[in-house]
C-alpha cells in the first residue's frame, strides 16, 4: 500500500481492529514488536519498531510507570488523558491519528501505545538507534578551526548547529518528504533575515517533487535548483556546522537530510568556493593571500593544459626562445599529437582517481603508486608523453585540489578547453571562456546570482571575497545575502 | 526583458565602445584625438534629448515608439547592419592578425554559433558578463600601459591637426558609435540614474578613446601608417614582461568583446523582430543569419557602411528622441489646455 494513502486511513477505537490493521499494513514485518498488556484494566497494547528504540529507556521511562497506574475510572479516554496529563514519560509525545502517522514515528524510534476504545496513539519518543559519531569531516579539512562534521542523524546535526547558534530567531522546521522512504527533512534560516517570500518559495519547489525516496541530499537538489542547463551548481554543500551557521547568520537557508552528514545551502555564490574557516583564522593579510592563490588555480586547473597546447600548436611566438627550445625538444620525439596527448593524461588521471576513490583504502593505495611512480615515470621515459606536458597536468590537476567544491566543472571544461585550444587556438578558447562566463552569469536562483558580488558589482561585499578584511572592519558591515538580490 | 542597473548599462556601452576602438583601422595622430573629443562632446549634446525623454512621467519607448511596426523594422535593421560590421570587423582582425582558423568565414560561423547559444541566456546574463569584461579591459590596459611606458616616444605626438582632418575625424567617429542607438533602446530598462549612467559612459568614452590614441602615437609612431589595426600592432610594441609576450590577452580580449557586442545586437534585433512579428519562431537565429548574411554580401560586394550606419545613427539616436520628445511635449501642453477649458466652463 502507498504511504501517503494510509493517511486515509483513520484509527478506530477498536484495539483487536487496529492490531489487525497494523499486522495487514506491515505484512507482520519481524521489526515491528506489538506487545500487548493490561494497563488499569484496560487491554492495551505498546508498538515499537526493533533496533530503532533504546531498550532501557523503554523499560525504565515507560514500562514501570505504565504497570503502576491504577485508575477508579475504567475507560480508555480516561487512561490516556492521565497518562498525557499527568506523567511526563517523555518530552516528546506526538499523536497519531491516521496509519501514515502510526507508520512514520514507529519506523522513526517512537514506543506508540493504543488503547482499546481510543481512536489515536500515543507516541514516545525513546529512539536508541546505532549512530555513527561526531567526527572531523572527512572533506572539509582545516587547521584551525572546529573539527566537528555533521552526522547522519538529522536531530544531532540541528543540535549542532543550536549549540552554536543560541539566538530564537534561528529556525528549524522538521518535515517530511518521500513516499516510502518518509525522509526528515529540516529547513533553517535566521528569520530576521530571510524573507517569508523566500521559505515559501523554496518549500513550494520541494513540495512539487514527487520522490519515493530521500536516501542523499542530490535527491532533492534538482527541485530546489533553477532550471536551465547550468554548468556550475548554484546550491553550496557543506559538512561543517561552523560553515553552515556562518552561511545562516548571512543570511541564507540551509536544508538537512536525515541519513545524510551534508547540509545544502541556498543560494551559493561563485565566491563561497574560494572561502574556508581557517581564512578567518588567519591573519587578514595571509587570509586574502590564500584566497587570491585559490583563484589563481582555479584559472589554472581548468586553463593551463589548454593554454599549454594553444601555445604550442598554434602561438608558438608567444614563448620565449628557452622555452619554446625546451618545448619542441620533448615534444619531437612524443608519437602522439600534442591534443591527443593532453587529454589523454588528463582521462587516465581520472581514471587512476576514480580507482583510488572506489577501491578499499589499503588498495587505492597502491594504485597511486602504480599511477604515479610506474605509469608516470615509465610513461616520460619510454616519450610516450613530454615531460613538459606531464608538469602542466600536474600542476592543473593539484591547481583543482585546491577548489574541491568546483571539481565537477573543472573537471570537464578543463578537457573541452584542451579540444577547443587544439582546433582554434587562443580564439578557440576564447570562444568557449565567453560561452561558459555567459553560462556562469545566466546561473542564478531565487534572484541571487551565482556570480555576485563580483557580477554585478557590489562594493560592499567585497571586504570577504576580494580580499579578507579583519573582523574589527566586518563586524560593522551587517552585510546580508539578500544585498545581492536583484530584482527583475 | 529584465531590468538593467545604471552601473551595468555602463558596463555594457563601455565594452561595446571597446571593441570599436580595437577594431578601428584608422591611424591615430593629433587630429583623430581633437576630432573624437569634440565628437563624443557632440554625442553627448545629442543624447540630452533622450535623456530628457526619459524622465518624463510614464514614459515607454516600446509604447510610443514613432510609426509604430515600421519604427521598429527600422531599428532592427539598424542592428542587422551594426551586427554585420561586427562581424566584418571580425573578419578585418582574423586576416590581420594570427587567428588559427581556416578561413575567416569559418571564425565568422563559430562565433555566431556561440553567440546564438550566449543571446539564449538572455540580457541579464549579458549585464553580469559585461562587468567581468569591464574588468578585463582595465586589466588589458594596464598591461598595455605597464609594456608601452619604456617605449614611448613623446616626440612621436606632433600636435599639427587641419579643420580637414578634425572634421573627418568627428564624422567618423560619430559614424561608428552605433551604442547611441543602443543606449537609447536600454535606457527604456534602467530603472534609475540614468543620467548618471549616459555622463559616466561619455567620460569614460573619452578616457579610453585618448588613452588608446596616446599609447598607439607614442608607441608606433610612424610605423602606425603601416600597420591594419593600431591597437593590436600597439599591443605587439609593448610588451611588459621580457620572458612573454601578451598579444594573447589582446587577442583573447577582442574575442569576448566580439561576443558580448555581437550577442547584445542579436538581444536586441530578435526582441524588435519578435515585437514585429509575435508569432514568429527563431528570432535568435534568424538575426544572426540576416548579420551573417548582410556581413558576407558587405564583403563581397565591397561596400562601405560607414555613411549608411551614420545617418541612420543620426536619425534613430537623435532625430527621432527630439521628434518623440517634441510630440510628448505637444501633447501634453494640449492635454493641459483641455483640462483647463471644461474647469473654466464650471467656474
Amino acid at each position: 500500500m502507498k504511504p501517503s494513502l494510509l493517511k486515509n486511513i483513520p484509527v478506530i477505537p477498536d484495539l483487536s481492529e487496529n492490531i489487525k490493521k497494523i499486522k495487514e499494513i506491515s505484512e507482520e514485518s519481524s521489526d515491528v514488536l506489538i506487545n500487548e498488556v493490561e494497563i488499569s484494566g484496560i487491554s492495551s497494547c505498546l508498538f515499537c519498531c526493533e533496533g530503532m528504540v533504546s531498550t532501557s529507556t523503554i523499560t525504565e521511562l515507560i514500562l514501570h510507570p505504565l504497570m503502576n497506574i491504577n485508575l477508579p475510572e475504567k475507560s480508555a479516554e480516561a487512561l490516556l488523558s492521565h497518562i498525557n496529563g499527568k506523567m511526563l514519560l517523555s518530552i516528546d509525545r506526538p499523536i497519531a491519528y491516521n496509519y501514515e502517522d502510526f507508520f512514520r514515528l514507529l519506523n522513526s524510534g517512537f514506543a506508540l501505545l493504543a488503547v482499546d476504545g481510543a481512536d489515536y496513539f500515543l507516541a514516545f519518543g525513546v529512539q536508541g538507534y546505532q549512530t555513527r559519531g561526531i567526527n572531523e569531516p572527512s572533506g572539509e579539512n582545516n587547521l584551525t578551526g572546529s573539527h566537528e562534521g555533521f552526522v547522519e542523524v538529522i536531530r544531532t546535526n540541528m543540535s549542532l548547529i543550536r549549540r552554536k547558534i543560541k539566538s530564537p530567531v534561528l529556525v528549524q522546521k522538521l518535515f517530511v518528504l518521500g513516499d516510502k522512504s518518509q525522509t526528515d527533512l529540516c529547513i533553517c534560516y535566521m528569520s530576521d533575515r530571510v524573507p517569508k517570500k523566500l521559505i515559501k518559495r523554496i518549500m513550494d519547489s520541494l513540495n512539487k517533487s514527487e520522490l519515493e525516496s530521500i536516501l542523499s541530499t542530490g535527491y532533492i537538489q534538482p527541485f530546489i535548483e533553477s532550471g536551465g542547463k547550468r554548468i556550475f551548481s548554484s546550491i553550496g554543500m557543506t559538512e561543517r556546522p561552523d560553515v553552515l551557521c556562518s552561511k545562516l547568520i548571512e543570511g541564507r537557508v540551509a536544508i538537512l537530510v536525515d541519513g545524510n552528514p551534508y547540509a545544502l545551502i541556498i543560494p551559493k555564490l561563485v565566491s563561497d568556493n574560494f572561502q574556508t574557516v581557517d581564512d578567518y583564522n588567519f591573519k587578514p593579510y595571509f587570509g586574502t593571500f590564500i584566497r587570491w592563490l585559490k583563484y589563481a588555480a582555479l584559472f589554472l586547473s581548468i586553463l593551463l593544459p589548454a593554454f599549454y597546447v594553444a601555445v604550442a600548436m598554434h602561438h608558438p611566438e608567444l614563448l620565449n626562445s628557452t622555452l619554446l627550445v625546451i618545448l619542441s625538444q620533448s615534444e619531437e620525439n612524443a608519437p602522439f599529437s600534442i591534443v591527443a596527448e593532453t587529454i589523454g593524461v588528463l582521462i587516465m588521471y581520472e581514471i587512476i582517481k576514480e580507482a583510488g576513490l572506489r577501491l578499499p583504502k589499503a588498495v587505492g593505495g597502491a594504485v597511486s603508486i602504480v599511477a604515479g611512480i610506474i605509469i608516470g615515470d615509465s610513461a616520460v621515459q619510454s616519450g610516450l608523453i613530454s615531460t613538459p606536458l606531464l608538469t602542466v597536468a600536474a600542476l592543473s590537476v593539484v591547481g583543482g585540489f585546491v577548489i574541491p567544491e568546483l571539481t565537477q566543472s573543472i573537471t570537464v571544461l578543463r578537457i573541452i578547453f584542451v579540444i577547443c585550444g587544439g582546433i582554434w587556438g587562443l580564439y578557440g578558447i576564447s570562444l568557449f571562456g565567453a560561452a561558459v562566463l555567459f553560462n556562469m552569469c545566466a546561473t542564478e536562483d531565487y534572484g541571487f546570482p551565482y556570480t555576485a558580488p563580483f557580477a554585478p558589482f557590489i562594493k560592499k561585499a567585497m571586504g570577504d571575497t576580494a580580499v579578507r578584511s579583519g573582523f574589527r572592519k566586518m563586524q560593522n558591515n551587517d552585510f546580508t545575502v539578500e544585498d545581492l538580490h536583484e530584482q527583475n | 526583458m529584465s531590468k538593467i542597473s545604471h552601473s551595468q548599462l555602463f558596463a555594457v556601452l563601455i565594452g561595446i565602445r571597446m571593441f570599436s576602438i580595437i577594431c578601428s583601422v584608422h591611424p591615430s595622430d593629433a587630429g583623430q584625438m581633437a576630432g573624437a573629443a569634440i565628437s563624443i562632446l557632440l554625442q553627448l549634446a545629442a543624447a540630452i534629448p533622450m535623456i530628457a525623454l526619459y524622465r518624463q512621467k510614464n514614459f515607454s519607448l516600446k509604447k510610443e515608439l514613432l510609426f509604430g511596426k515600421f519604427g521598429k523594422a527600422v531599428y532592427a535593421l539598424f542592428f542587422i547592419l551594426w551586427g554585420s560590421v561586427s562581424f566584418s570587423n571580425l573578419w578585418g582582425v582574423t586576416k590581420s592578425v594570427y587567428f588559427p582558423i581556416d578561413s575567416s568565414l569559418t571564425g565568422a560561423v563559430i562565433l555566431a554559433a556561440i553567440c546564438i547559444y550566449t543571446a539564449s541566456m538572455g540580457i541579464k546574463s549579458l549585464n553580469r558578463y559585461s562587468t567581468i569584461m569591464l574588468g578585463l579591459i582595465f586589466f588589458s590596459l594596464f598591461i598595455m600601459i605597464l609594456g608601452a611606458y619604456p617605449k614611448a616616444e613623446l616626440s612621436n605626438f606632433a600636435p599639427n591637426a587641419d579643420f580637414t582632418e578634425i572634421t573627418e575625424s568627428v564624422i567618423r567617429e560619430f559614424c561608428s558609435s552605433g551604442e547611441l542607438v543602443m543606449m537609447f533602446i536600454l535606457l527604456e530598462f534602467v530603472p534609475e540614474k540614468r543620467s548618471k549612467s549616459i555622463t559616466a559612459f561619455f567620460t569614460g568614452k573619452f578616457i579610453l578613446t585618448e588613452l588608446v590614441a596616446v599609447i598607439e602615437i607614442t608607441v608606433l609612431g610612424k610605423i602606425m601608417g603601416l600597420s591594419d589595426y593600431p591597437f593590436f600592432s600597439a599591443g605587439a610594441y609593448s610588451q611588459p614582461f621580457s620572458i612573454q609576450r601578451a598579444d594573447s590577452l589582446y587577442m583573447i580580449l577582442f574575442t569576448m568583446l566580439c561576443v558580448m557586442t555581437v550577442t547584445l545586437q542579436i538581444v536586441l534585433c530578435s526582441m524588435l523582430i519578435k515585437e514585429i512579428f509575435p508569432d514568429l519562431k527563431y528570432n535568435t537565429l534568424l538575426s544572426t543569419v540576416l548579420m551573417l548574411g548582410a556581413s558576407s554580401a558587405v564583403n563581397i560586394l565591397n561596400i562601405d557602411l560607414t555613411a549608411i550606419t551614420g545617418i541612420l545613427i543620426l536619425l534613430l539616436a537623435v532625430i527621432v528622441p527630439i521628434i518623440m520628445y517634441i510630440r510628448r511635449k505637444l501633447k501634453h501642453e494640449g492635454k493641459k489646455s483641455d483640462s483647463a477649458v471644461p474647469a473654466s466652463a464650471d467656474a
